[in-house]
């Protein structure tokens, strides 16, 4: 599975792992599921304006309609595997040594970052709005001595505080680590 | 009022066709991500599973109402 593609160091431990926020994902899944329904409120909408020509549509042509829906349902499904399978595979997993970045940014494109812990400068949290803070989400921003910050933010992040403070310590022990081998 | 769109029901067997192909080999990518990048087996396996058991029904009534449909 994919730890043993990532190759971890002799010794390397994964402290945590760590998914978008289930509210992130509800979200994208809220939005397929009324294009699901869609039809079938449609439908309901058309039967309270026009009832007859409704009730006449549905008895001659029920099995096309069967058909329809089923295909159009089928569609919105595969949608929703595919919100799953991106909300699964993308991942911040935090080591004793590093932090790896794991972006499914499509279905034939995966992008693996990773920084060591000592390289970190700066670590940054952001909870902004009423649903970040209420369900306890949001941005970390992570800073590392070459510069290219952008490639370690990752948003929707469940319990942003207690992330920062596992690799906060993490990076302090690696730090005291790599100095007493020095 | 029941009257024959012309080339509907060869429209909505290519459809189904067209739909299934893309289906098996979505399915066969899925599952392949899920069990080479994904964490635990349990949980791909999970995923597989309840993917097919929604997709199971939807797929046997597409075909159920086009065989009806071309007796």
């Amino acid at each position: 599975m994919i730890f043993e593609r990532i190759a971890l160091e002799e010794d390397e431990k994964v402290l945590s792992v760590v998914h978008r926020h289930w509210f992130f994902l509800c979200m994208q899944c809220a939005y397929i599921v009324v294009l699901m329904i869609a039809p079938i409120l449609g439908l309901l909408l058309l039967s309270l304006l026009v009832p007859e020509v409704v009730s006449t549509l549905t008895r001659e042509y029920a099995l096309h309609a069967v058909f329809l829906f089923s295909f159009w349902v089928l569609i919105n499904w595969m949608l929703l595997a595919y919100v799953w399978t991106d909300h699964y595979l993308d991942i911040w997993a935090i080591t004793d040594r590093r932090i790896i970045k794991i972006d499914q940014v499509s279905l034939f494109r995966r992008q693996i970052g990773s920084f060591r812990l000592e390289r970190l400068q700066d670590l940054t949290v952001e909870i902004n709005g009423i649903l970040a803070t209420l369900f306890d989400y949001g941005t970390i921003h992570a800073q590392t001595a070459s510069g290219k910050d952008e490639e370690f933010k990752a948003d929707f992040l469940p319990h942003p505080q207690d992330i920062k403070s596992i690799i906060l310590t993490a990076a302090d022990a690696r730090t005291k680590t790599t100095h007493t081998d020095l | 009022m029941s009257f024959t769109l012309p080339f509907f029901s060869l429209g909505m067997h290519l459809l189904f066709y067209v739909l299934m192909l893309i289906f098996v080999f979505y399915t066969l990518f899925l599952s392949y991500h899920w069990f080479t990048y994904g964490q635990s087996k349990k949980v791909a396996t999970l995923s597989l599973a309840v993917f097919l058991i929604v997709s199971a029904p939807l797929c046997i009534a597409m075909s159920l109402a086009l065989s009806v449909l071309s007796l």
